[in-house]
């Protein structure tokens, strides 16, 4: 009780843009036991969880009671089947790529639900936080690149050479390319936490700011609505960017993936 | 920033990766396949109509 | 005279009627009996005429008396010629036990079309409309769509091929 109470107390005399992604225990269990273990149930995976509950209610829901012909909510859910498949078809390959498609799909679903969670006010946006972006990107470019090495071998390295590259230059070109593919597990993770934390914080910043003009009087609420008409346009903005990040996400881990499997 | 604090990223990193994997378990094993048998009866029944 | 009897009590006019003829049957029909009546006067007009001879009037008047010896041996000589018709109506008996059995089989296969056609009939009608049809139904009846959607989930494609050139390509990019 004294924890919430100071923390209903952080949040508002001391709020800083940041403490919305802080994580907090909402159940834990310290097990003396198994060497001491602190074994919780954080915010984060609440929300996570919540989130794998919603993608479940919607595709058990929106099937338009298995029909032929479907309504909206199961055109939608058809949409989305197509619309994942048509990237996995062309990034990485129309036959054998197909295979991917449903930790495509998965990757995608995960990442839109839990950025859409985040523009909730008062939630919690999972995919703000950087070590869980750079963990599924690391096991992603890691995937690719054993998926590689288990398809060509050792001829996996010419993925470092590029096509026609005179042999002097060799060194410096694989260096830069193997720099650049480590870069990728970087990129793509650092990609997506940096859009949502930063559209999250904007937010907050704005909120805050108008928050303090519109208290501040009767003429300065008035004048506050133009500040908070910027707030709800940021909003729309954000949401478009959830659907671009989780889209751009998919997209180049499609690309990663071909990358293994063809060599150029 | 609060997310770079790391006592509890094993424990992020843990939820999601076992929500990741029973999500790709379940898209791959009851909802997709869905799909492809809705696909294949309008299929179906646009050839039976001609 | 049976046939002729027989042909005394059929009452043509109903004959059309409850049948139901129509067109050549009927024209057929008429046909028939008037021929049936053309034939039953001519019968009775013959059997008006007189059948007896007076020879000896002939006798009296001709010289040549062997002509009329002729004539009248050969008349009393001359029987009518009586016609056995009894095979011809046991053919037509046996002809008419056909009939009648081909008809009644006839009957049979109509009534049986006709309840299959009123199973289809109250089939069609108490149908639910094409939107209300389930996967699930078509599935049910088409056992293949199972086998075929577990063959290609199994093999990891996850499109079905010719459906995005039928139904159109739902992808948003």
């Amino acid at each position: 009780m004294n924890t919430l109470f100071n923390t209903v107390n952080f949040w508002r005399y001391n709020s800083s843009p940041l403490t919305q992604f802080e994580i907090k225990d909402l159940i834990s269990i310290d097990t003396p036991i198994l060497g001491n273990l602190h074994i919780s149930i954080t915010n984060i995976g609440f929300y996570l969880t919540m989130g794998a509950f919603f993608l479940l209610i919607i595709n058990l829901l929106s099937t338009n009671y298995n029909k032929l012909i479907g309504n909206s909510w199961s055109i939608s859910q058809e949409s989305l089947y197509a619309t994942l498949h048509s990237i996995v078809v062309n990034q990485i390959n129309p036959k054998n790529g197909q295979i991917y498609f449903p930790f495509i799909y998965a990757l995608f679903i995960f990442i839109l639900i839990n950025n859409l969670i985040g523009m909730v006010p008062y939630s919690f946006a999972s995919t703000s936080h950087f070590v869980l972006t750079f963990a599924l990107s690391f096991t992603i470019v890691l995937g690719a690149t054993i998926l590689g090495f288990q398809k060509h071998g050792l001829e996996f390295f010419s993925l470092l050479v590029p096509a026609g590259c005179p042999l002097g230059l060799l060194p410096l070109l694989v260096l830069i390319e193997f720099i650049s593919y480590l870069a990728r597990n970087i990129s793509l993770g650092l990609r997506l936490a940096a859009n949502i934390l930063s559209g999250h914080m904007l937010l907050h910043i704005l909120a805050g700011f108008t928050y303090n003009i519109m208290t501040s009087g009767i003429i300065f609420f008035f004048l506050g609505l133009i500040p908070l008409a910027f707030i709800i346009a940021f909003s729309g903005l954000e949401l478009g960017i959830a659907f671009i990040q989780a889209q751009v996400f998919v997209v180049l881990t499609s690309g990663y993936i071909k990358d293994a499997l063809d060599l150029h | 920033m609060p997310q770079l604090v790391p006592f509890y990223f094993v424990n992020e990193i843990t939820f999601t990766f076992i929500i990741l994997a029973i999500t790709v378990y379940i898209l791959s094993k009851y909802i997709l396949p869905r799909f492809v048998r809705l696909f294949l009866s309008r299929t179906f029944i646009s050839k039976l109509l001609g | 005279m049976a046939a002729r009897s027989a042909a005394l009590k059929v009452d043509w006019a109903k004959i059309t009627t409850s049948l139901g003829l129509r067109g050549q049957t009927v024209a057929g029909l008429q046909a028939f009996k008037k021929r049936n009546d053309d034939v039953r006067r001519k019968v009775q007009q013959l059997s008006e005429l007189p059948t007896t001879v007076d020879f000896a009037h002939y006798r009296s008047v001709l010289k040549n008396q062997a002509v009329v010896d002729e004539i009248e041996k050969r008349f009393t000589a001359f029987k009518p010629a009586t016609y056995d018709v009894s095979r011809q109506l046991k053919a037509i008996d046996v002809f008419e036990a056909e009939a009648v059995k081909n008809a009644e089989a006839t009957k049979q296969k109509v009534d049986l079309e006709l309840k299959d056609l009123e199973k289809t009939l109250a089939n069609i009608e108490s149908a639910r409309p094409f939107e209300e049809l389930t996967v699930d139904e078509v599935a049910a009846a088409e056992p293949s769509i199972d086998e075929k959607t577990a063959k290609l989930v199994s093999k990891g494609r996850w499109s079905v091929p010719g459906y995005k050139e039928k139904f159109g390509d739902l992808s948003v990019l």
